[in-house]
Order: C-alpha cells, then sequence, then structure tokens
C-alpha cells in the first residue's frame, strides 16, 4: 500500500513538472484581439481584401469598433496582415458574422468559405451575409453601443426568431451547398439611412449568387420551405378598401410527388393555421372570414407558384424539392434531376384557416 | 475452477458490462462516420446494427471457448498447441491488444494536435498519460476494472450534448430505406467492425471474473451499449449532415459539437477532447495490461518490470508515427490484425477446440 502512495505522489510531482514542457501556447484574452465580424471583397483576380472589426472596449464601458483592412491571395495570409498593423494578435474564435460583398457573392464564395471550415476555433453557428456595399465602410460605422459583429449577429438572429426570415448559418449553408438537390440562400445587407436593414434574401446556384428575392415575398419563401412553420407574417390588399395582415400559428407542408424522377406534377400541400392581426373593413363576420380565407389561399398559390417558376428558369432549388424527390427515389441521378427540374409542374395547394381574430370583433 | 485467479483479483460479474463497452467505445467514435458512409450512404445505421449483432455472436464464441477451458487464451494455446507454436499464436494477439492501445493514443493526441494546440509535445503528452497507464496497469486487474466503471459513468453526460444539433437535423435523410447493395453494406460494415474492436481483451481477463459464467450476459449487454451509442451518434449525423458534407469530415462527431453553444462555453469541442481522456484511458490500460499478462505468461516471467518494456513499445511507437497518413497506416493494419484475428482465427480456435477434446476424449477411452 506504502508503495502506491509513493508512487501517486511521484506521479503528481511529476505532472506538475511536467505540464510545463508541454509547449501549448496560452492564449490570455487579455493579450489578443477577437474579431467579431470580417468582411470579404475581391479586388483583383484572386486577391481578396477582407476587413476584420474588433471591439476596442473603453473604460467608460462604452464600446469602440476598431477596423483592420488587408489584402492578399488567401485569408489567412490577411490575418497575419492585419496582425502586422495592430499591437495584439487577431484570433478568429470568437467570430460571429462574415460578409461578402456583392460582387463577391455573384463570383462564388466556396475558396472563401474553406477557411471557416478547415479552422477548428471557427464555430458552425457563425452567420453568413451577402453585402450591397462595401464592407469597409459598413463595418467602421458605431452601430449602438456594442461592437459590429455582435450587432449583425443579434440583427440576424432576431429575425431568425421571430420568423421573419429563414434559419441560416454557416452549417446551413454548407449542408445546403453540399447536398445534391437543394441549393443555399443567405440573407443580403443594406443600408438604408444610415441603419442597415436586412433588404432581401440570396438564391445560389452552387456558392454563385445568381437571385434574390426582395421582403415581400419571404412569406411564401417560409412557409415553403419548412416542415412545419410559425410565426410568419403576411399582409395582402383584397380590393380598393379591404387589406388584411395576418399571423401564421402553425403551417404545415407536405409533397405529394406520385411519379418521383418523372415529368409528371408534383404538388405542395400547404395548410395554415392563423390568426388575424389587423383588418380594416368594417366588422369581420364570419362569413368575411371565409371569403378572407379564400383570398388568401389564392394569393399565396398564385404568388408562391410564380416564385417556383422563377426558380426553375434559372435552375436553382432553394426550397430543397431535390431532396424531397432524392429520398423517394431508389436510383437518384443528379444529372438527371436537373435536367428534368426545370419542366416539372409544380403546383402548390393552400388550405387556410383563420382560428382567432385578436380581441375585437 | 482451479486455473482461475485469487479471490482477491477477481472482479464481479457484472463489471464486464463495463470493460467490454469502455474497451470498445475509443477514438473510433469520433471520426467512424465518414468512413462507412463512403459507401453505405444513408443506409450506414444497418450496417451499424448489423456489425453488432457479429461482434455479439463472437462474444458468445468467446463464452462458448472459454467456459469449456475455463482458463485464458495463451494457456488455451499452450494445451492445444504446445508450448511453441502456442506461444507464437499468443504473441500474435499481444501485438495485436498493444496496437490496439497505440492506435488509440496516436488518433487521441492527433485530434489534440488538429483541434485544440497544434504545438503541443507530443513526446510530453505521450509520456504523462503513459505514467498515468503504469500506475493503473500496476495496481491490479481491479483497479483497471474499475477505471473502466468510471471511463463510462463519469464522461456519460457528452452523449447528451449530441441533442444540440438535432434542431438542425433533417431526417428525411434517412429515406430511402435499403438504398444500397448487399455488397455496399458488407463493405462497410467491414469498416464498421474497428468501432468495435478491442473487446476481445475479455480473452485474458476471463479468470479475472468471479463466476465467470454469469458475467456472459452482461458482456452482451456492454456490447449492446456501444451498438445503441453508435447508432445515435450515426443517425444525429445523417440527419445533422447532408451526405457529401459527411465525406469531409475527418471526425464528424466532433463537428457536430461545433453547434453547441452554451452561455458559459463558446467552443464545446474543448470540453468535449479533454473529457474524452477519461474515455481512452480504460481503453490504454486494457491493452497493456492484457499484453503484459500475455507477455508474462508466455516467458514465464514474474517480474513486474515487464509492464514497463509494454509501456516503453507504447510509447516509442505512439511518438515515432507522425503525419495523419501514416496514423492511418497504423489503425489501418491494426484493424485488419484484429479482423483476421477475431472474424477467422477465433471460430477456427473454437473449432479446434471442439474437434481436439472429441479426439483426445476419444483416445482415452480407447486407451481404457
Amino acid at each position: 500500500m506504502r508503495r502506491v502512495i509513493n508512487l501517486f505522489i511521484l506521479f503528481l510531482v511529476m505532472l506538475m513538472f511536467l505540464s510545463g514542457c508541454m509547449h501549448i501556447r496560452e492564449r490570455v484574452l487579455d493579450d489578443i484581439q477577437l474579431a467579431t465580424a470580417a468582411g470579404y471583397e475581391y479586388i483583383g483576380e484572386d486577391k481578396i481584401e477582407v476587413t476584420a472589426v474588433f471591439p476596442n472596449f473603453q473604460p467608460d464601458k462604452s464600446v469602440k469598433n476598431e477596423i483592420l483592412v488587408a489584402s492578399s491571395i488567401m485569408s489567412k495570409e490577411v490575418r497575419d496582415k492585419h496582425s502586422l498593423q495592430s499591437e495584439k494578435p487577431l484570433l478568429s474564435g470568437k467570430l460571429e458574422v462574415t460578409l461578402y460583398e456583392t460582387k463577391t457573392a455573384e463570383r462564388g464564395i466556396k475558396d472563401l468559405l474553406d477557411t471557416l471550415e478547415r479552422d477548428p476555433s471557427v464555430g458552425s453557428n457563425v452567420f453568413l451575409a451577402v453585402l450591397d456595399g462595401s464592407p469597409k465602410e459598413l463595418l467602421s460605422k458605431q452601430y449602438g453601443n456594442m461592437d459590429n459583429g455582435i450587432f449583425l449577429s443579434n440583427l440576424i438572429e432576431q429575425n431568425i426568431e421571430s420568423g421573419l426570415i429563414h434559419k441560416t448559418n454557416l452549417h446551413q449553408f454548407t449542408y445546403k451547398y453540399y447536398a445534391e438537390g437543394m441549393d443555399p440562400m443567405l440573407p443580403i445587407i443594406g443600408k438604408k439611412d444610415g441603419k442597415i436593414n436586412l433588404k432581401a434574401i440570396g438564391l445560389f446556384d452552387g456558392d454563385k449568387m445568381v437571385d434574390r428575392i426582395e421582403e415581400k415575398e419571404y412569406f411564401y419563401l417560409k412557409i415553403l420551405l419548412n416542415r412545419k412553420g410559425e410565426n410568419d407574417t403576411h399582409a395582402i390588399k383584397l380590393d380598393e378598401k379591404t387589406k388584411v395582415s395576418i399571423f401564421n400559428i402553425r403551417s404545415k407542408r407536405k409533397y405529394q410527388i406520385p411519379k418521383p424522377m418523372t415529368n409528371s406534377d408534383i404538388t405542395i400541400h400547404v395548410k395554415l393555421k392563423s390568426m388575424i392581426r389587423e383588418y380594416n373593413d368594417g366588422p369581420l363576420r364570419d362569413r368575411k372570414i371565409k371569403e378572407l380565407e379564400k383570398a388568401m389561399e389564392e394569393d399565396i398559390k398564385k404568388n408562391s407558384e410564380e416564385m417556383i417558376k422563377k426558380f426553375q428558369e434559372k435552375g436553382i432549388d432553394p426550397l430543397g424539392i431535390g431532396e424531397e424527390v432524392r429520398t423517394r427515389t431508389r436510383k437518384w441521378n443528379k444529372e438527371k434531376w436537373e435536367e428534368i427540374y426545370p419542366d416539372i409542374n409544380i403546383s402548390v395547394q393552400v388550405t387556410m384557416d383563420i382560428l382567432e381574430s385578436g380581441i375585437i370583433e | 475452477m482451479f486455473e482461475l485467479e485469487k479471490k482477491e483479483m477477481q472482479i464481479s460479474p457484472f463489471l464486464v458490462f463495463f470493460n467490454i463497452h469502455a474497451v470498445q467505445v475509443g477514438v473510433g467514435v469520433l471520426g467512424f462516420q465518414r468512413v462507412i458512409m463512403k459507401s453505405a450512404g444513408n443506409d450506414s445505421w444497418i450496417v451499424v446494427l448489423v456489425a453488432g449483432i457479429i461482434v455479439s455472436f463472437i462474444i458468445w464464441l468467446m463464452y462458448v471457448l472459454l467456459n469449456r477451458h475455463q482458463k485464458d487464451i495463451v494457456e488455451i494455446h499452450k494445451d492445444l498447441f504446445g508450448k511453441w507454436i502456442g506461444g507464437m499464436i499468443s504473441f500474435i494477439w499481444i501485438i495485436y491488444w498493444l496496437m490496439i492501445g497505440m492506435v488509440t493514443l496516436r488518433n487521441y493526441i492527433e485530434i489534440v494536435e488538429v483541434w485544440m494546440f497544434p504545438t503541443i509535445n507530443i513526446y510530453m503528452f505521450s509520456l504523462i498519460f503513459i505514467i498515468l497507464a503504469y500506475y493503473c496497469v500496476t495496481g491490479g486487474f481491479r483497479i483497471v476494472a474499475g477505471l473502466s466503471f468510471l471511463g463510462v459513468c463519469i464522461p456519460f453526460y457528452l452523449f447528451f450534448t449530441f441533442l444540440f444539433p438535432i434542431e438542425f437535423a433533417h431526417f428525411r435523410n434517412l429515406l430511402p430505406i435499403w438504398n444500397h447493395s448487399i455488397k455496399e453494406i458488407t463493405l462497410s460494415t467491414k469498416d464498421m467492425i474497428l468501432g468495435y474492436l478491442g473487446f476481445s481483451t475479455l480473452l485474458m481477463y476471463y479468470p479475472n471474473i468471479k463466476h465467470p459464467k454469469k458475467s456472459h450476459k452482461w458482456a452482451q449487454l456492454g456490447n449492446i451499449l456501444t451498438m445503441v451509442i453508435y447508432l445515435f451518434i450515426l443517425i444525429v449525423t445523417i440527419g445533422f449532415f447532408s451526405e457529401k458534407q459527411v465525406s469531409k469530415q475527418i471526425w464528424a462527431t466532433l463537428s457536430l459539437w461545433k453547434i453547441v453553444e452554451m452561455p458559459f462555453v463558446e467552443r464545446f469541442e474543448y470540453i468535449g477532447i479533454t473529457s474524452w481522456v477519461l474515455i481512452i484511458l480504460p481503453n490504454i490500460c486494457f491493452s497493456v495490461w492484457a499484453s503484459t499478462k500475455g507477455i508474462r505468461k508466455i516467458f514465464n516471467l514474474k517480474s513486474k518490470k515487464v509492464v514497463v518494456v509494454t509501456l516503453g513499445i507504447l510509447f516509442c511507437v505512439t511518438v515515432a508515427v507522425q503525419g495523419r497518413e501514416n496514423i492511418a497506416l497504423l489503425s489501418k493494419t491494426m484493424s485488419y490484425l484484429g479482423i483476421c484475428l477475431i472474424f477467422i482465427y477465433m471460430p477456427l480456435l473454437t473449432l479446434i477446440s471442439f474437434l481436439l477434446s472429441k479426439i483426445r476424449r476419444g483416445k482415452f477411452e480407447k486407451g481404457n
């Protein structure tokens, strides 16, 4: 027994000395700078300019945003160049948002994503966004009393949670990029009167942005995208006087694909249970609600079918219809699917149920 | 029961549950998905089940053999094939057990290098680990078995963190079921077996179990727990990643953790990988213990210094093998050796033992 105890003490003593030899580079939080947002822009054939933002915490508890701009052929090289400009080393462990300038997104962002995918210190929760405008200019401004990375990440996260835009982050983008029957989407950020806003959603073909959908179409996209949805909002104008805005409590989407991998029709069934949020044409009677339901159904059907037509013309599939077909066929063939996809007749069947109409009639 | 170990060196039968499970789950869990999904794709969960059932059958076979002889495998070899040939075959087993330890430790260090500290001094790291293993193994088999109990229970909370990725999972990816040919399934079953290897150390510690016949059901349950864990992680992976995305992830299980975000910790991998030490420590201890005991028995050594030799070999190989390709080569050699020994040699041995006992009994009766 004593032998064991001796051995144990020896072991503990050795441990204390040995840990010093592990050669681990320690990173003390006060001695590094953590970039919270990065903006990418191609400025030449294969030269990228990266703007990194890091917070500088002031003694009076306010936060000052500082940016570093450098360009090189690869983004990790740029980080080294950033460090050359700063008094502390710049690290990417706390990266929250990466922005891609519109032209860069149209050219393709696969090469720029490699650094995020390969680096173990970057999480999958990083938000990606396309930026209308120059990253340098946008990131150098101050938005609220917080650092810009957190601000942008809160902006996107808040809108995902409240149901205005689809779920998006680095993982979702790469998932859809590698999935065979689906194309990715990213929110597009723009500046309007000095304020940042999520102005559109960029549609990608592979890693290249080819199209965008505007804010008024978010609703159609969202109810078709997810198997189950909630919190979506929508407003329509029926005629001169009648305007109504609804709020979606629960929605269910179901695909009906009778003969997968053929030219036969695909039907998407959407069931919505909603509440009226705003209405301005006199009192709401039961009969009126039935009318509204009908009108809504038609509006959603027409607009979503148009939207899908547009996708088919461009040969992109942000809704993942290909994935639905893939999981229903045994011998999936990506090339064949891409060939037949634009000619398939895809229709949307909507059932709208208005359950409540607020606290007044 | 004359060949069994002394009472104070024995463990309760139920501990076999933890022993079997602890040795099976090592670093394999962290990156098995890419390998098996390469050929079996979304049907890989079938592969996990098939491999688990095959392993279950082999465990049964081991018990048939061991229950008949009531000895460890080195002595069974001696009985059946004589001192020289038997010793040689036992030596191959010992090399195999030692390789399990090497592969586990080396792969773990690689993960630490890639995910956490690229500049880590691997000499120092392996040395510390080996001192720890020395401490455990010299404590005797009861310590090693107890360690496997802790190595299963303490880090078990880690498996709950794989519930986080379900938020983003598309379980439709599991469809269509049975989308792959029998040939593809078989191919990846062979790869999946690697994840279950290590349970063969049972052949060495069988005499250390109290009422060894009763431990059979615990061994089977341990194997089932391994299967359930693999199945759970695999299904989450299939849902969370698209197929081509998985093929890019060397450690898909660790990549699952990249999505975990908690208020108090930004990167969960750091906690996860560090906790994983507790999972691989019993692994290495079992492999070192089994090979040490084997060497002692073959060469009739009583000295405690044998363990220093085994650990020395483990250390040298671990630090000598560097770079992903070489590490993969080491793992591959180990898995081939394991598959040959367990799936070809084990049934053969059981058969030979059965036949020889028949023949010998026949001779005995004739002699009378």
